[in-house]
């Protein structure tokens, strides 16, 4: 296998294909539309199935319905998409199916929405933010896995520079290890005898066997999500044994922050960053290691919004010393995607504002 | 001579030589306990697709998907492999397990609430499709598992929990006719409407569910079968006017037959006027309906 | 109104479990006979049930419509007779009254 040009989209797309993905649906928006348009192409080709459903509504219904036949199958769309299918996620995480999301954001990245949930109840899912098309097809890949391991939804995060760059990759298929059986998944064969099955998120089960019910269904749930939490946390951290500014960001704005930080090292400058790679769960003893060297004198939360993450940064570095954000929004005239805030430049210059303070 | 009291003993099996022509539940059901209001004509229903199931053969090669209303009670009683969908959504849940299950018969069980208000656009695309499902709608025109409030199939006067005074149409509007807008679409491959009132429309609904389930099973489209099922609860009626109801009130406006099959489209109103055409035949034999008032009990000898 | 004895021929039965009956009346017009008639006592649930009388023809009506499936059908080997009194209107002016006043719902 040899490295080939793609777009992120397709790499993404291929990725899942490789995965074992035998199953897409969508509804073109911005900037997503082009991971449906080559699900769409590569699906039939290895006898899967891509529909344009629609709307996000539908698209969200038909992957849940497939996932529960025991295929793998996903979704996606942008933020706002993604706001149409969070009853579906709530109640897809509370049946337990590992469906994997796909969502490209937007210019002001949907943090809130895919870590503390937009849906109702008390659900989590786990979010996967890859910074680059080299690591997005490992993370596409890692989703599934991660799914199927933990019987969980997985939500991959990306966004308009991610899916619509250029990277030479090599999509092979990695092997995580190995999966659950899915004793679960229903295809019709049981039907017709005592063992029929039910796949519901209420903690329900078909007359005769074990009534379990909602509260004991969602306190098992949470034990999961804590098992979860500890296990399955990924970060990267550099250069932060003796900083005095540990930078935090995540996503394609993150590799623009190793850049700079290694530019700025080069310079003398003594900073620092932790990439969280998992938004849920968040990296918090990464966080809070980082932010506990001996010279910190900040933790600057770049990120391109009017401040989410911060909030899960300041939880982990608990008040050691100020979390300051230097991100902020900023997008194109479309509000799809890159704004100023994506430029080296203009990366270095808040972060050197907070490297060198201009005094009083 | 043994004078036979007047009522028999129906606790235990015949002890003349007898064989049994019929079980109380259906097969598909493990349970024969529910919770369904007296007088509630979608256990009926329940029975009349679990039957027609088996009478294909397909007791073991079938997947449901649920929506929710009072029926959702049955995702756990019926012996069917089952995915519980939310509300209006199951058509697209079952677009998902059919593709990925192109020989299992999928069907969906969805009320009136469910497919016609919540998911309207769902079962509308799903048909447009061709998908090969079958969708199944439990129709009593009320919102029956939240208290019984108007629904989209609500019939003009028809009094509901948020239309005490009957349903107005200047400020309720007109009710929807599903199977009218799903009978023209090229993806629908057969559409009826059947109502389960009486024993005759009991053999109906069953019938149109078999036919339904083959549509599915030769892969020739999507296929729907609405099913009219009495709520005294909900109809604010003693239990016993529940097959009057729905023959004055609700049937009047969701006329049953055949609206789409082997190719020939039919309308509502199409409905109507056939079946005036065979009242004003029978008149005309002089025969009556099956079960008329005057039928003589069958064996008796004076 | 005079009584006498006849045998009613009774082609099958049925057995009603009459435990789960809701007393939702469906089945007592259906009969095509009108074999069945609704209690005045009541099941443990507070509920009304239908009691049997001779000359079911076994047609399976009463299962079509019950919602509570309460009803197994039966079919005689060989019809059995029973002797049952009855006033000279049977199957007259009497059932008809009975079951008009019974399909309006009043009775």
């Amino acid at each position: 296998m040899s490295k080939r040009l793609m777009e992120g989209s397709e790499a993404i797309a291929e990725a899942g294909v490789v995965a074992g993905c035998r199953f897409f649906a969508g509804y073109p928006m911005t900037p997503f539309t082009e991971v449906l348009e080559h699900f769409a192409v590569k699906l039939p080709k290895v006898g899967g199935v891509c529909i344009n459903a629609e709307s996000e509504l539908e698209a969200v219904g038909m992957a849940w319905g497939a996932v529960a036949t025991g295929n793998r199958a996903a979704t996606g769309s942008t933020g706002q998409g993604l706001s149409l299918m969070q009853e579906s996620f709530s109640e897809i995480t509370m049946a337990e199916l590992p469906i994997v999301l796909f969502n490209i954001a937007r210019g002001q990245y949907d943090y809130y929405q895919s870590t503390r949930g937009g849906g109702h109840g008390d659900y989590r899912q786990m979010v996967l933010a890859p910074m680059d098309v080299t690591e997005a097809v490992e993370h596409c890949q890692l989703a599934f896995w991660l799914a199927e391991k933990w019987r969980n939804p997985v939500l991959f995060m990306g966004d308009y520079l991610l899916t619509h760059t250029y990277e030479a990759v090599e999509v092979t298929e990695i092997d995580f290890g190995p999966v659950p059986e899915k004793p679960w998944a229903v295809d019709g064969s049981t039907s017709g005898t005592l063992d029929a099955k039910l796949v519901t998120s209420l903690g329900f089960d078909k007359v005769g066997r074990p009534h379990v019910g909602p509260e004991a269904h969602w306190l098992r749930l949470a034990e999961k999500w804590t098992e979860m939490r500890e296990q399955e946390q990924r970060s990267e951290t550099a250069f932060c044994d003796d900083a005095e500014v540990v930078v935090v960001a995540f996503g394609t704005l993150a590799k623009f922050v190793r850049y700079v930080v290694k530019e700025l090292r080069a310079e003398g400058h003594r900073v620092g960053y932790v990439r969280p790679i998992t938004l849920w769960p968040f990296p918090e003893p990464a966080v809070a290691a980082a932010a506990s060297g001996p010279n910190v004198r900040t933790v600057a939360v770049l990120e391109n919004n009017a401040g989410q993450m911060i909030d899960d940064v300041r939880l982990s570095v608990l008040g050691r010393c100020p979390v300051v954000p230097i991100g902020g929004i900023s997008t194109d005239g479309s509000g799809f995607g890159m704004g100023a805030l994506l430029d080296p430049a203009v990366v270095r210059e808040r972060i050197l504002s907070v490297l060198q303070p201009v005094s009083a | 001579m043994t004078v036979t009291p007047v009522y028999l003993r129906t606790d235990v099996a015949p002890a003349a030589p007898s064989r049994r022509i019929v079980e109380d539940r259906p097969r598909l059901l493990l349970t024969d306990e529910h919770d369904m209001c007296p007088g509630c004509g979608e256990p009926l229903a329940v029975r009349c697709f679990c039957e027609a199931i088996e009478d294909l053969g397909q007791a073991h090669n079938v997947i449901v998907v649920a929506g929710i209303g009072c029926y959702t009670t049955f995702s756990m009683s019926l012996a069917i492999d089952t995915v519980q969908a939310l509300h209006g959504r199951a058509p697209s849940l079952a677009t998902g397990v059919k593709r990925m299950k192109p020989d299992t018969v999928v069907f969906t069980l969805q009320g009136d609430g469910d497919m016609v208000n919540e998911g309207l656009q769902e079962v509308i695309h799903t048909a447009a499709r061709g998908e090969d499902i079958t969708c199944i709608l439990v129709n009593n025109g009320v919102f029956g598992e939240t208290g019984g409030h108007m629904t989209a199939t609500t019939v003009i006067g028809q009094r509901t929990k948020n239309s005490l005074d009957g349903r107005d149409a200047d400020y309720h509007g007109y009710p929807i006719l599903i199977g009218d807008m799903l009978a023209p679409l090229q993806g629908t491959a057969y559409c009826a409407r059947a109502s389960v009132h009486n024993p005759a429309g009991v053999a109906r609904a069953k019938r149109y569910l078999k036919k339904a389930f083959e549509t599915q099973i030769a892969k020739q489209g999507f296929s729907f079968v609405e099913i009219l099922t009495m709520c005294p609860t909900g109809w604010f009626i003693p239990t016993n006017e529940g097959p009057a109801y729905m023959d004055e009130i609700m049937g009047e406006v969701h006329v049953t037959g055949e609206l789409k099959v082997d190719g020939v489209l039919r309308t509502t109103e199409d409905l109507k006027a056939e079946w005036a055409r065979k009242a004003t035949e029978a008149a005309a034999r002089g025969g009556g309906p099956a079960f008329d008032v005057e039928h003589t009990p069958e064996g008796g000898e004076v | 109104m005079t009584t006498h004895m006849v045998t009613v021929k009774t082609r099958g039965t049925v057995t009603i479990a009459i435990e789960r009956c809701k007393g939702c009346d469906l089945c007592i017009p259906v009969c095509p006979p009108r074999v069945l008639d609704m209690s005045s006592a009541v099941n443990s649930k507070g509920f009304r049930y239908p009691m049997l009388r001779a000359g079911c023809t076994g047609c399976a009506a009463c299962v079509m419509v019950c919602p509570d499936f309460c009803f197994e059908v039966f079919k005689y080997t060989t019809p059995v007779e029973h002797v049952v009194e009855v006033t000279d209107d049977i199957g007259g002016a009497e059932a008809t009254a009975k079951a008009k006043a019974h399909k309006g719902g009043r009775s």
